[in-house]
Order: C-alpha cells, then structure tokens, then sequence
C-alpha cells in the first residue's frame, strides 16, 4: 500500500509541474477606470505535454523487451506587454507586443517509467532538464539539453515492503544531451544525438550513446517516432565499447495547454 | 602561459603510468576476455582442514604501483588468530596494470602462508593488465567449490558483465548444488544517492544481478572499488562493498562459514601497523 501511495504521488508531482509556471496574464490585469496604462508584470507560458509511448525490440545486448512510457512537458516563457483601454463604452484589453524572454531556452520537465518485467524491477525517473536551442539555418538546429534528474527503483516488483535501501533506491543523476535537428519537410524532423542517456532513455552516468531520432508529423497533434542507435559502456564514459545496438518505434501524442 | 601550463598538464598526464588516459578510450572487451580464460588452467579450490567449518579474509582495492606496500606481512599475524584459510582481494590489485605493480603484488602475497584469490579490477586492466593479470593470477573469471561452498569470480573490469560471462553466470548458478554461495566482483551495483561513475554503469546488469542472486540464493555479493564500506540487503542477498586498506572503517572483513551459518565481522585491526 506505502508503495502504491508513494508512485501516486511522484504521478501528482509530475503532474503538478505541468500547471505550476503558467499564469494568465488577463486574470493578473488591474482593473482601473478612465485609465491608460501598461502592466509590465504580465508573463504568460507556452506549454504543452507530450504523451509518448514507446516499445523497444532488436536489444542486441540483451535481447529482451522493456516496456515503458513518458509524459514530458516543455515550457519556455513569454513576456507580455498588455495596452488596455478603457472608457464607458469600451472595454478592451489586447496584447500589444508578446516576445519569449528567452526564445532559445526551454525547460523539459518529465517522468519516464520503465518495466523490467523479466526481473521484477520497476524504474521511475522524474527529470528537469534545460534546453538550449540555437537555430542555425531555417531547416536545422542545435539543442544542448541537460539538468539533474531523480531515478527511483522498486528493487521487487512482487513485494509490497518500503524500506530504502532494501526494497527500493533513488539516485540523482546528472544527464546530458546534445543534439543536431534538421527540419527536412513539415511531416519529417531527424535529429542525432550524442548523449549519457540509455537507449530506452533512462537517466543514468558513466555512458554515451549515439542515436539517430526520425519523427514523423501525420498531423500536429500525433505522430510516430522512429529511433536506433549504439551505446558505449565502461567504467569510463567511452572506455568500454558498444554493447549494444536498439531500434525502437512509438508514437506520440501532443497536447498544447 | 596558460596554455604552456595547459600543455604541461597534459604532457604529465600522457606520460605517467600511474594513470592510463587510454582507458577512457579504449579497453580490452569483456567478451574477448571470456574467450581468452577458457584457454587458461582452472583455478584450484582451497585445501581446507574442514571444508564445511571455516574462516576467510576479504579485502580490496590494494592499489599496488611502484612501492612494497607490506600488507600481508600484517595480515599474516592474524592468520592464526582468526583462523584465516584464505584471502580474497577484490580487485584493483595494481594502481595502472603495470608489471612491476602485478611483481611487487605477487611478492607481497606470499608473505602470507594461505592461498589468496585475485578479483580483475578497473585498475588492473590499464595498460596492459589483462595479459599480465592472466600471467601472474590465470583467470579473471572463474569458480570452484569445496564442502558445501561454491565461489564464483567476476570480471567487471569495465563496468560491464558483458553478453558471454551473464550466460556463464547463469549457467554455472543453474548446475551449482552447494548452499553456501558467494559470489566477488570488484565493481558495487549499487552506488550513493548522488550517482558516480564507481557503480556498474549499466542499470539492467545491475537489475539482471538482483533478480539472478535472489533467483539462486546466493549468500552474499562482495564487491570493493568504491574505497568505503557498505553494506545492504536485497531480496535476503548481502551485499558487501568494502573499502581500501588506508580507509579509516571496514577495510578487512572475516567470513566465518560454521556449515550453513554464515556470518562476518570487521577486522579492521590486520591492517592497524600500516
């Protein structure tokens, strides 16, 4: 029951990161009569949630399915310089000049879970990333993205006991990301990426793998991704060699807040 | 200036062995030393006096490099003492692998009247450690068994079980019919809150590691390499890191094996004339 309560509130928690930056500009105007005036303190955000599941085959190390999913949501603020005028008549309020503060940064905040059926393990990774955008021609773009995340492990699937240590462990880890993005068509977006992260995303340190991400955009609001790419491992960041080799295919859905 | 000072670090780094920079780079694979220990001589078990009633010594990370570091001249005054059998090291024996380090090792080790069991470390495998671990020690991967005890001895010199050696392991837990198992290996599964490159860097070995031990009952997981002591309890398996012989707690642990009751204590006074 502790356990089950426990992965209920990382879900709140993530959850709650999706609404806790946004404010309406509107509601925070002061209403003033038979006045002209600017309310710099208005910052709106542009947010929107990313549901993608999806399913790993063709392991070469390993040889085995892991099954899993991950709820992101990306935010990167605007500022808003609102002009309202007001007589008896009229009311109006419009936006007369709305600029992101910074156009290149954004913050990823995410959980990821991972199911290893075959061992009885469950993994959670709640991560909040920052990522650095820098548009370089119209049809590519490159994004460092990195930032702490926080991996919790339920180190026994069929035991319902929570005592750290022995029935689960949480890890912060430190994870990097960058990434080379070419915008080919409106429906195809490629990307490669050099990161510490796993195949199956997993947020860890002391690896480095190399991927090649094509997204396809059907529409707007869903689309498909397919991912393959080589991982190093060893005790140093590239020290070991590749051990493994992954192709994995999922889709997504993308709702705009 | 700063680039002369730049260069001079580098150049230090290049050519000291006391640090190998081409591990971070390049190092033997797991898998092609799984196939280079098959062709070497089984290591032999312990000759005990009683097989199913008996003590032995963990320690780890010796770290030899290019002076006699005398610890098994220390060790042998408690042989007797404690009942010693046998010593196990758990990895990183040398600073960078390099063969005065494995001769210096070696010298050191027969100061002591018992067999001692060498664990492949990190450390081990810069430069050429491999081939000169294999010349000194043999395998770097192997197990025996004695009364009702079965040991086994993982390289994980990379960080990595690797695809061959996760198979032999397997297998070898699967025909294994003694009760009391133990189980070396130099890199922790299971590293601090704040993760560092010293615990095995890939997840899923470590997951495979805790449903496999669970799955076959083993006693207990000893590993070093993390330089401090630490003990838990997964799925009833003991896992063990231990730490440096110049760390202040939990550098010497003695097993005592009393037929299916195993238990160990920190004897950390063997090393109290270092």
């Amino acid at each position: 029951m502790g356990k089950s309560f426990f992965y209920i509130l990382i879900l709140f928690f993530s959850f709650e990161t999706l609404f806790a930056y946004r404010e309406n500009s509107i509601d925070r105007f002061t209403f003033s009569k038979k006045s002209l005036l600017y309310d710099f303190r208005t910052i709106d955000f542009e947010s929107y949630i990313i549901l993608e599941m999806n399913k790993g085959f063709g392991e070469y190390a390993f040889g085995k399915y892991v099954i899993g999913f991950e709820i992101s949501t990306l935010i990167n603020p605007y500022y808003s310089l609102l002009f309202r005028y007001d007589t008896k008549i009229l009311e109006k309020t419009s936006i007369i000049n709305r600029m992101k503060i910074l156009p290149f940064l954004h913050i990823i905040s995410g959980y990821t879970f991972w199911n290893y059926s075959e061992y009885s393990i469950n993994e959670h990774n709640l991560y909040l990333h920052t990522d650095i955008r820098l548009s370089i021609l119209k049809y590519a773009r490159i994004s460092l993205s990195g930032g702490p995340g926080v991996k919790i492990v339920d180190l026994n699937t069929n035991d319902f006991s929570f005592n750290y240590k022995t029935d689960y462990f949480t890890q912060i880890i430190l994870s990097w990301r960058l990434s080379f993005n070419f915008f080919i068509t409106k429906y195809f977006h490629t990307a490669v990426e050099i990161s510490n992260l796993y195949d199956n995303d997993q947020i860890s340190l002391g690896a480095l793998q190399l991927e090649s991400k094509n997204t396809f955009y059907p529409s707007k609001r869903y689309g498909f991704v397919l991912d393959y790419g080589v991982g190093f491992a060893g005790s140093g960041s590239v020290s070991g060699f590749i051990n493994r080799f992954w192709i994995s295919f999922g889709g997504f859905y993308r709702h705009e807040i | 200036m700063k680039y002369n000072l730049l260069l001079f670090i580098f150049m230090g780094i290049i050519s000291c062995d006391y640090f190998d920079p081409k591990t971070f780079f390049y190092t033997n694979p797991v898998d092609s030393r799984f196939d280079s220990n098959i062709q070497l001589e089984k290591i032999k078990a312990p000759v005990l006096i009683d097989e199913n009633n008996y003590n032995f010594l963990v320690i780890s990370d010796t770290h030899y490099y290019q002076t006699d570091l005398n610890y098994f001249d220390s060790i042998q005054k408690y042989v007797n003492e404690y009942q010693i059998e046998f010593v196990v090291v758990c990895g990183d024996i040398t600073q960078a692998g390099m063969e005065y380090s494995f001769q210096l090792a070696v010298k050191d080790f027969q100061r002591v009247s018992i067999p001692v069991y060498a664990v492949f470390g990190n450390h081990d495998l810069s430069n050429n450690g491999f081939s000169l671990f294999s010349t000194y020690f043999g395998r770097t991967m192997y197990d025996f068994s004695f009364g009702d005890t079965y040991m086994v001895f993982l390289d994980t010199a990379n960080g990595i079980l690797g695809d061959k050696q996760k198979k032999w392991y397997k297998s070898i837990l699967n025909e294994n019919k003694k009760s009391n198992i133990f189980v070396f290996n130099h890199f922790t599964l299971f590293d601090d809150l704040f993760q560092t490159p010293t615990a095995m860097p890939y997840p899923e070995e470590t997951y495979f590691f805790t449903n496999i031990n669970d799955q076959y009952n083993i006693d207990y997981f000893i590993t070093g390499h993390l330089h401090r002591f630490d003990d838990r309890t997964v799925r009833d398996v003991k896992y063990l890191s231990l730490a440096a012989p110049l760390s202040s707690y939990g550098k010497a642990v003695l097993f005592i094996v009393t037929g299916n009751d195993i238990s160990y204590q920190i004897v950390d006074a063997v090393f109290d004339d270092r």
